[in-house]
This record gives structure tokens, C-alpha cells and sequence, in this order.
């Protein structure tokens, strides 16, 4: 089972460089050599709050993710990274269906919903999901790669993802009576909207 | 000086229809009527934080917006706005001096709005990038600056920079530019507790 370890931040004050060449020569290589988690996208928020920087891991289970956690070389790498960073926080995510969690290979760019699902409307969300939300949301031209649950870490406690190659193609989408129609249904099931339009910040490639 | 009154609400979801009515026919014209406000814009958070109903009320000073809400005319008007919304909030802004507002009759396009507070060391570096770099700099992605704003009253960040758009292009193209994530990062470097919203007319008063 495919889960995702996300970490938040905002880089300090003139440590923007520092933090840069961190990144690229030390936390995201050695992170991936431990073969538990590999470090899949390195994201600015857009639009949206913060924390501004967005680091996206996937691994193959939870257990994976607690054994990074447990390692001394990540243990070292976190405690480099905190004197370059504040308002650090993570989460951990879990597939909460329907929709199949992928990682795009091409460039992209995203756009996240978060909220949290109203107890007794869960059916009609799934269905709604399943059966409007996604189709819907493809057709404006949004990719549905994933939705996910907090299973450790701050709510709201649903994350889905939408990739799109553009910007402009997020723009077009929001502006558009479908999606006008579909977010309107969607806040009748659930609470704690909110969004986020992430881009990516070059630093793994 | 142009004041706002910020009202942030979600719509209770059984009530969609009747808080449409009640918004467009009653709660909006009776404010307007006054003429110690004006609602300018409704808007939906297309991409940002909730509440997801965001209305915005211009005056032309506090004591005009203090006017309206003690008035009992009001406070019965809000109550009955209360029973079909929940999350409800408010924020007055009052300008940063050295900003020029432009506040219109009625808000036509899209917004972009940044929030932030100012980091305490850096305010004056701050101010200097605002009027030299920053501002400008967001004018050549194609946006027009429609003021800059401090929280008077109201939760935090207490800076809000608004931006208009005529159209989601102009928004997306910016948000893409890498010459506005450097813009983006060198903000940051001055302020702390950023955010921003995308916001995209309601269709109640704003088209």
C-alpha cells in the first residue's frame, strides 16, 4: 500500500541559498538512499497558506516511513535541516479511495483540495466522488492522482490531489461553472474547505 | 479614507437557495440603502483557506462601518444571515498609508490577495520593497494593485495585499512565472505567516 510522507516549512531568512544547496546535496539524495521513502516532488505554495515549501515522499507502507523516522542518518539530516527552516510540521497519508493514488512522471502542477468528510454524508461522498467529482474534474482537465487520509499529522483529515501541465489549464477550470456547480455540491458533504495550487521548485531536478 | 468590512461565511448547506434570495433581495440592498456602506463584491475562494463566502463592504470611514453595525437595523439583518451560514467572521481594514487603495462601485474580474505579517525587524526594508520592487514588479505579470490593507480589527495576518485580474489567465500565467516565485521568495524574506487566496465572483452582486 502506497502511503505519502509530507513535510511543511518556510526557509529562514537569508538561509534561501544555504537551504537550496541542503536540499539538493544532502536531504533529498540521502533520504532516497535509505531506500524507505524516495522524495517525489518539491512544491511552492502557489496559492494558498503556508508553509511556502511542500516536500512530497512516497513509500511503500507505514512501517517504511517508521523506520526512516527511526534512522540516525534522517534523525541528522532532520536536525540540519531545522537550523535552515521554521513552522516545520508533517503529515502522514494513507489512500482513502476511490480515487487510485500515482505520482505523475511528467512535469505538472497541482491542485489540492483539503476538508473533512461529514460522518453520516460519507456514502453520498464516495459516490459523489466516484461518480461526479472525478470525472468532472478530468474533463476540465485536472488529473485525479490521489486522495488520501491524515492518518498522522494536522487535519483537515482528506487531501485529494488534482496534476495539471499548466497553471493556466487550474485557471480555466476554476473559473468555470462546472466547477462552480461540483465545489457547491461537494461543500454540502463536507467541512474545513480549502485548496491549494502547488508549483514545482526545480530543486529535484 | 476608504475603510473595509470583510464578512467570510460557509452557507448552510440546507438553506443554499433561500440564503441566495435573502442575500440578493434583502441583506445587500438594505446595506447599500444606508449609504454608510456599499457592498462592492461578493466572491468564492476559488483556490486558498475557507470560509469559502467572502463579502466585501467599503465605507468611507470606521465611523461610518461603526454606524452600520450598532445600528438595530443591522444586527437584525446579520441574525437573520446567521441562520443560513455558519463559520462566520469578519475583518475592518483600514489602508496602509503608503499604499494607494482603489476602491471601485462594483468589483468586476478576479482577485489575488496576499497575507502576511510584517517581520518587526525588516519593516522599513519592507516598505521599500513594496513601493520599489514588489508592486511593481506584480504590475508587469499583468495584475493591478487594488490596495494594500492592515487587519484594524480581526484575526491575523495583518497585512493584506489585493490584487485585481480581468481574467484567471493573467492569475495562472503569474502564479507559473519563475520570476514571480523569485518575487515570491524575496517577500518572504520580510514577512512570516504568508498565505494567499485566489477569489472568483459569487454571481450575486460581482460578475
Amino acid at each position: 500500500m502506497t502511503v505519502k510522507f509530507i513535510q511543511y516549512w518556510d526557509v529562514l531568512s537569508e538561509r534561501e541559498d544555504e537551504f537550496s544547496k541542503f536540499m539538493v546535496k544532502s536531504y533529498i539524495p540521502e533520504i532516497n538512499e535509505t531506500g524507505y521513502l524516495k522524495i517525489v516532488g518539491s512544491w511552492h505554495v502557489a496559492s494558498g497558506e503556508g508553509p511556502y515549501y511542500i516536500m512530497e515522499g512516497v513509500a511503500d507502507s507505514v512501517k517504511n516511513i517508521h523506520s526512516l523516522l527511526q534512522l540516525d542518518e534522517f534523525k541528522k539530516l532532520s536536525h540540519l535541516l531545522h537550523f535552515l527552516i521554521t513552522n516545520y510540521k508533517s503529515k502522514l497519508l494513507v489512500p482513502a479511495g476511490p480515487i487510485e493514488g500515482i505520482v505523475p512522471e511528467d512535469k505538472n502542477y497541482r491542485f489540492n483540495h483539503h476538508y473533512d468528510v461529514i460522518y453520516d454524508k460519507y456514502d453520498d461522498y464516495m459516490a459523489f466522488m466516484k461518480d461526479e467529482h472525478l470525472p468532472i474534474m478530468e474533463e476540465l482537465g485536472i488529473k485525479m492522482i490521489g486522495a488520501w487520509y491524515v492518518a498522522i499529522g494536522p487535519g483537515p483529515n482528506l487531501v485529494v490531489e488534482g496534476a495539471s501541465p499548466g497553471v493556466k489549464i487550474i485557471m480555466g477550470a476554476i473559473g468555470s461553472e462546472r466547477y462552480r456547480l461540483l465545489t457547491a455540491k461537494l461543500l454540502t458533504m463536507v467541512n474545513g474547505f480549502g485548496s491549494k495550487i502547488l508549483v514545482d521548485t526545480g530543486l529535484l531536478h | 479614507m476608504p475603510v473595509k468590512l470583510i464578512q467570510y461565511w460557509n452557507i448552510l448547506h440546507a438553506t443554499q437557495s433561500e440564503f441566495d434570495a435573502y442575500f440578493t433581495r434583502e441583506y445587500v440592498p438594505r446595506i447599500n440603502e444606508t449609504g454608510f456602506m456599499r457592498i462592492v463584491g461578493s466572491w468564492h475562494v476559488a483556490s486558498g483557506e475557507g470560509p469559502y463566502f467572502i463579502t466585501e463592504g467599503v465605507s468611507e470611514s470606521v465611523s461610518e462601518v461603526e454606524s452600520i453595525i450598532m445600528a438595530p437595523f443591522y444586527i437584525d439583518l446579520r441574525q437573520q444571515l446567521l441562520r443560513l451560514v455558519k463559520d462566520y467572521q469578519t475583518k475592518l481594514l483600514v489602508p496602509i498609508e503608503s499604499m494607494e487603495s482603489d476602491v471601485v462601485d462594483i468589483e468586476h474580474g478576479y482577485k489575488f490577495n496576499q497575507h502576511f505579517n510584517i517581520n518587526p525587524a525588516d519593516f522599513y526594508t519592507f516598505l521599500d520593497f513594496e513601493e520599489k520592487v514588489h508592486l511593481p514588479e506584480m504590475k508587469r505579470f499583468g495584475v493591478t494593485i487594488a490596495g494594500g490593507w492592515n487587519v484594524a480589527v480581526g484575526a491575523t495576518p495583518y497585512v493584506i495585499n489585493e490584487t485585481r485580474a480581468g481574467n484567471l489567465e493573467i492569475i495562472g500565467e503569474m502564479l507559473q512565472n519563475p520570476a514571480y516565485q523569485r518575487l515570491t521568495l524575496e517577500l518572504l524574506q520580510l514577512v512570516s505567516n504568508y498565505g494567499c487566496k485566489i477569489l472568483v465572483p459569487s454571481g450575486h452582486i460581482n460578475t
